[in-house]
C-alpha cells in the first residue's frame, strides 16, 4: 500500500538535485535518522545521474510504502533511455561504460534495502528501491 | 585551504577545482586541504571529481587532503565504496599541517 507519489522529471543536472533534496525531506519527515535519510538521498543521487548521463530524460518518484507494520520510502528511476545490455556487469563494481567510477549501480544496492532493477536495450530502464524504517 | 559549502554538483565542483589549482600554481603551495564539512551527499560523481582535484594538484606539486566529513555521510561513503589511494582524508586543520610539514 502507497500513499501519494512525489514525481521529478529528470533533464538537467539541477533536477538531479531536486531529486535529491525532495528525497531526503520525504526520508526525515517519514522519521528516518539523518544518517539513513543521507544514504537515501545518496542513492537517488546516482540514480537520478545516471538518468541524466546515460538515458538524457527520465522521472524519479518517491513515495511512502507500507508492508504489514514495517514502514518506508520507495523511489523507482524510469527512462526510456538506451537501456542496459548486461546488468550482471552494470552491477559489478567498477564497471562503466563512461570510464567513471561505475560504483553506482552496485552503490545503490548497498546503500538501500531492497533494489530491483529492469531494462530492455533499446526501451528503456526502471529500478525500483526501496529502504524500510 | 579551501572549504566546499553545500552541495557538491557539477558547477560547484568545477569551481572549486578552478579555485584550488590557480592557488595552488599562483602561490606554490605544497598541500591543500579541503573542508568537507559543508557537505551532506557524497555520491560516485562528487567523489570522482574530488579524486581529480586530489590527483591534478599533484601534478603541480602540491598534495590535497580532505577533512570535516560530517559522521552522517560516512556511512554512505562506505556503502558507496571509496576506496581510492587518492582519496585521503586527516582528522583535523593540525593533522593536515602535520602530514604535510613530515613531507618537507
Ligand atoms: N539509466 C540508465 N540507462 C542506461 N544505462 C545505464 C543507466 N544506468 C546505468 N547504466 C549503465 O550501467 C553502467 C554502470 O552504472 P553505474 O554503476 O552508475 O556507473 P557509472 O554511472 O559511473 O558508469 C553505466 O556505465 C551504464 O552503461
Ligand atoms: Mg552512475
Amino acid at each position: 500500500m502507497t500513499s501519494e507519489a512525489q514525481r521529478i522529471e529528470i533533464e538537467a543536472e539541477r533536477d538531479v538535485r531536486l531529486a535529491v533534496r525532495t528525497a531526503v525531506d520525504a526520508a526525515r519527515s517519514l522519521g528516518f535518522d539523518r544518517t539513513r535519510s543521507l544514504m537515501i538521498g545518496t542513492a537517488v543521487s546516482e540514480l537520478a545521474r545516471n538518468i541524466h548521463v546515460h538515458a538524457c530524460q527520465g522521472y524519479i518518484s518517491i513515495e511512502t510504502s507500507r508492508r504489514g507494520e514495517a514502514i518506508g520510502l520507495r523511489i523507482v528511476a524510469q527512462d526510456d533511455g538506451p537501456g542496459i545490455e548486461d546488468l550482471d556487469l552494470a552491477l559489478q563494481d567498477h564497471y562503466s561504460t563512461r570510464r567513471s567510477l561505475g560504483i553506482g549501480l552496485p552503490g545503490t544496492k548497498r546503500l538501500m534495502d531492497e533494489f530491483d532493477i529492469s531494462s530492455e536495450p533499446g526501451k528503456g530502464t526502471c529500478i525500483s528501491v526501496s529502504k524500510w524504517k | 585551504m579551501a572549504s566546499v559549502q553545500s552541495e557538491l554538483g557539477d558547477s560547484a565542483v568545477d569551481c572549486l577545482r578552478r579555485r584550488v589549482l590557480d592557488q595552488v600554481y599562483e602561490n606554490s603551495l605544497c598541500g591543500v586541504l579541503i573542508d568537507l564539512s559543508g557537505v551532506e551527499i557524497i555520491d560516485s560523481f562528487g567523489l570522482r571529481k574530488l579524486v581529480d582535484i586530489a590527483k591534478m594538484t599533484r601534478l603541480l606539486g602540491a598534495e590535497t587532503r580532505f577533512t570535516g566529513i560530517r559522521p552522517e555521510v560516512v556511512a554512505s561513503l562506505v556503502d558507496l565504496g571509496t576506496v581510492s589511494s587518492d582519496f585521503v582524508v586527516v582528522a583535523d586543520l593540525d593533522a593536515g599541517l602535520a602530514a604535510f610539514s613530515e613531507r618537507t
